[in-house]
C-alpha cells in the first residue's frame, strides 16, 4: 500500500483515517477518549495492590525482629519509590524535549507522556517516608559519624541533613512547577485551541529542562549515590537519568498499547508511531549500557580503593549475579532484539519488551540500593523487597489509568497533530 | 508469455537496453509505477530527482537485505576484534598492564566497540553501493538528451529489455496508458567497430 504526497492520493484512503486529517473519523472524540467508566476497575484493582503493598512494607518492621527490618522495609520502599520516580521524571524530560525540538511525529502520544509526567505530586507524598526516615536509612547523617570519619568530615559541606532537606525541596518544587505548567498549558490548548500554547510549552522546555538536567543528575547523587557516601561517581547523574529514560519510553508505549487495547486510538497510533518509539527504546538500552559501563570501567580501571568499594559490594553474595544479569538482560537480550523492524513495529512485541525493560530496570533500582540495608551488604530476600517495589509502582499506575480514562488521549488542539496523523517510516 | 532469452536489436545493430518514459510529477510516476508492478515487470526502475516516500511499496521492492548483512558483518567484526585482543594478551604478547590478569575482558570492551562500528559503518557504506551496482561510470540512460531532466524535475521509469515480460509495443503501451508524457527506446553503446583509418 502506498501513500503518496503528492498527486492523485484519492485511491489510497485505506491506510486508516490517518493522513486525512480534515475531520476524518481518527480524532473523532470516540477515538480519542476512553468509554465512559473505562479504568474504573483497573486502576482500582492497582491502587488497592499498591495500598496493600504500602501498608506491608509500613508493617514489615513490626513483624520482623531483626536489627535491620526497618532499614530494610525502608530500602526496599527506596528501589520502589525511585522506579516511579524515575517513571516520571523520565517522561517529564520527554515531554520537553519534544516540545523542545518540536517534534511533530509523537503528537499522539504526548498526552501519554504527560499523564505520567503529571504525577509529580503523587512523588512529592511518597517521598514523606523517605524524608521521615532518612536518618536510618542514610547514614552519614548520624552526627557521631561526622566526628569519626575524616571522609564524611571533608563532605559535611554537601551531606549535612539541613542541605540535603532543602535540595530534595527544590527539586521537588522545580519538578511540581515544570509538570503543572506544560501539563496544564497542553490540557488548556485542548479546550481552547490556542496554538500560541505549544510556543510557551516550548520555552518552558528551554529553561526547565536545564534544571531538570542538574536537578535529576543531583536527585541521583542525594537518594542514591549518597546511601554509600565514601563513594562518589560523577558519571551517577548520567547512570540515573538513562535508567528513567529507558523505562519511560517503556512505559510510553504500554500506555499507548493500553489505550489500543480498549480500542481507542485506531489510525491515530499506528506501528509507525511504535516504530519509533521502539527505534528510540533501541538508543537508549545502548546509551544505558554505555554509561554503565564507562562508570564501571573507569573504576575497574583505576583499581583506587575508594571507589572500588560500590563494586566490589556487588561482586558478592548474588549481587554479582543480578549484574550480570543486568548485562544480558538489560542491554544484549533487549538490543538484539529491538534490532528487528517487525518487533519494533508489532505493538504486542514491542509492549513484551517495553514490559521486560521496566523489570530490568527494576532489577538495576534493586541492584543499586539494597546492597546497602544489609550490614554485611548480604542479599536476604524477604517479602518485603516485593511490597516495596510494587507499592510505590502500583499506585503511580493506577492513578495514571484513572487519568487516561478521563479527558482526551491526545492533546487535540496541537498544531502538529496533523502531522503526527500522517507520520509514517519509509524506512 | 515471452521468451526470456529474446534480444532485441535497433535497427542500426545497437542492442536495445529498455524503453524509457517521461511523468510529469512524483504522483504520476508512483501510481505508474503501481501499474508496472501489477503488470508483473521485474527488471525495471523508477528514476527521481529525490526520494518518492512510498516508492518501495509502488514499486513492490522487497525489504533490503542490507541490514542482515550488516549485523552479520558488525557483529563479525566485534567478535574478531574482541578474540584479537584475548589472544594477544594471552597468548600472543603476554604482558602485565595496570596489574590486570591476562585476558581481563573489561579491557577489550571499547576497541570491541569500536571494531563494531568500524565493520559496521564499512558494511553499510560498501554494501548499500555493492547492492545499486555502484560505482558505475556509465550507463545507457545517460544517453538521452531527455533523461538529463531527471537531476532537475523530471521523473521517469525505464522498463528493461532484459526482463522476461518486455516486448517494446505492449510496454510502451502500458507506459502510455499509465500516464508517460513521452516514451522513447533506449539502446545500449554499438560494439566498438573496427577502428576506422585516419584519413
Amino acid at each position: 500500500m502506498s501513500q503518496i504526497t503528492m498527486g492523485h492520493g484519492a485511491g489510497h484512503a485505506a491506510h486508516g483515517a490517518a493522513g486525512h486529517g480534515h475531520g476524518g473519523s481518527a480524532t473523532d472524540r470516540a477515538n480519542v477518549t476512553m468509554p465512559d467508566g473505562w479504568g474504573k476497575g483497573l486502576g482500582g484493582v492497582l491502587l488497592l495492590v499498591g495500598a496493600a503493598c504500602l501498608a506491608g512494607t509500613a508493617a514489615y518492621p513490626f513483624l520482623d525482629s531483626s536489627d535491620y527490618a526497618a532499614k530494610h522495609a525502608l530500602a526496599a520502599y527506596l528501589v520502589g519509590f525511585t522506579v516511579a520516580l524515575g517513571l516520571i521524571l523520565g517522561t517529564l524530560g520527554i515531554v520537553m524535549m519534544w516540545h523542545l525540538v518540536k517534534a511533530g511525529w509523537s503528537v499522539t502520544l504526548l498526552r501519554q507522556a504527560e499523564n505520567v509526567a503529571s504525577m509529580v505530586p503523587l512523588a512529592i507524598v511518597l517521598v514523606a517516608p523517605i524524608v521521615a526516615f532518612a536518618p536510618k536509612l542514610y547514614k552519614w547523617m548520624n552526627p557521631e559519624l561526622v566526628k569519626t570519619d575524616e571522609v564524611l568530615a571533608h563532605k559535611v559541606g554537601y551531606l549535612n541533613p539541613t542541605f540535603f532537606y532543602v535540595r530534595l525541596a527544590v527539586y521537588f518544587v522545580l519538578w511540581a512547577v515544570l509538570s503543572a505548567r506544560l501539563v496544564g498549558l497542553s490540557r488548556r490548548q485542548d479546550e481552547t485551541g490556542d496554538k500560541w500554547l505549544s510556543n510557551k510549552m516550548s520555552f518552558t522546555s528551554a529553561w526547565g529542562i536545564l534544571l531538570f538536567a542538574l536537578s535529576v543528575a543531583f536527585a541521583g547523587f542525594d537518594l542514591l549515590m549518597s546511601l554509600d557516601f565514601h563513594w562518589f561517581s560523577t558519571m551517577w547523574g548520567v547512570y540515573f537519568f538513562a535508567g528513567n529514560m529507558i523505562s519511560s519510553l517503556a512505559i510510553i508505549v504500554l500506555c499507548m498499547s493500553i489505550c489500543r487495547s480498549a480500542g481507542r486510538l485506531r489510525g491515530v497510533v499506528t506501528e509507525d508511531h511504535y516504530h519509533d518509539m521502539g527505534k528510540l527504546m533501541l538508543g537508549f538500552t545502548v546509551f544505558w549500557a554505555y554509561i554503565g559501563f564507562s562508570q564501571y570501567f573507569l573504576i575497574w580501571y583505576a583499581n583506587i580503593p575508594e571507589e572500588t568499594a560500590w563494586f566490589l559490594v556487588r561482586y558478592g553474595d548474588g549481587w554479582k549475579t543480578l549484574g550480570i544479569v543486568m548485562m544480558f538482560g538489560h542491554f544484549v537480550g533487549p538490543f538484539l532484539i529491538l534490532l528487528f523492524r517487525k518487533v519494533k513495529r508489532t505493538p504486542a512485541l514491542l509492549s513484551l519488551v517495553a514490559s521486560w525493560i521496566i523489570l530490568m530496570h527494576c532489577v538495576d533500582m534493586f541492584w543499586v540500593i539494597r546492597p546497602m540495608a544489609d550490614p554485611a551488604f548480604a542479599m536476604k530476600l524477604s517479602w518485603v523487597d516485593l511490597t516495596g517495589l510494587i507499592g510505590p509502582v502500583a499506585v503511580l499506575m493506577g492513578l495514571v489509568v484513572l487519568k487516561m480514562g478521563r479527558g482526551n488521549l491526545i492533546p487535540v488542539n496541537d498544531p502538529r497533530l496533523p502531522e503526527a496523523l500522517r507520520h509514517r517510516n519509509y524506512v | 508469455m515471452a521468451a526470456a532469452t529474446r534480444e532485441y536489436r535497433t535497427e542500426r545493430g545497437a542492442k536495445v537496453y529498455g524503453v524509457l518514459a517521461e511523468f510529469p510529477n512524483p504522483g504520476v510516476v508512483s501510481h505508474a509505477a503501481e501499474r508496472v508492478r501489477d503488470a508483473g515487470y521485474s527488471r525495471w526502475d523508477v528514476y527521481s530527482p529525490f526520494p518518492i516516500h512510498g516508492i518501495d511499496d509502488a514499486m513492490g521492492l522487497p525489504a533490503t537485505k542490507l541490514p542482515l548483512v550488516v549485523a552479520f558483518v558488525g557483529l563479525t567484526g566485534a567478535c574478531l576484534g574482541f578474540i584479537f585482543q584475548y589472544w594477544v594478551s594471552t597468548e600472543g604478547y603476554a604482558t602485565v598492564v595496570q596489574g590486570k590478569p591476562a585476558g581481563a575482558w573489561q579491557a577489550f570492551i571499547p576497541v570491541t566497540f569500536e571494531i563494531g562500528v568500524l565493520f559496521t559503518a564499512f558494511t553499510a557504506l560498501l554494501g548499500m553501493l555493492a547492492f545499486n551496482g555502484l560505482p558505475r561510470w556509465h550507463h545507457p540512460l545517460m544517453t538521452r538528451e531527455r533523461f538529463l531532466g531527471v537531476g532537475d524535475d523530471k521523473f521517469f521509469i525505464a522498463i528493461e529489455a532484459d526482463d522476461p515480460r518486455f516486448d517494446p509495443e505492449p510496454t510502451r503501451a502500458l507506459l502510455v496508458a499509465a500516464g508517460a508524457t513521452s516514451v522513447e527506446l533506449v539502446e545500449e553503446e554499438l560494439p566498438p567497430a573496427p577502428a576506422p583509418a585516419a584519413h
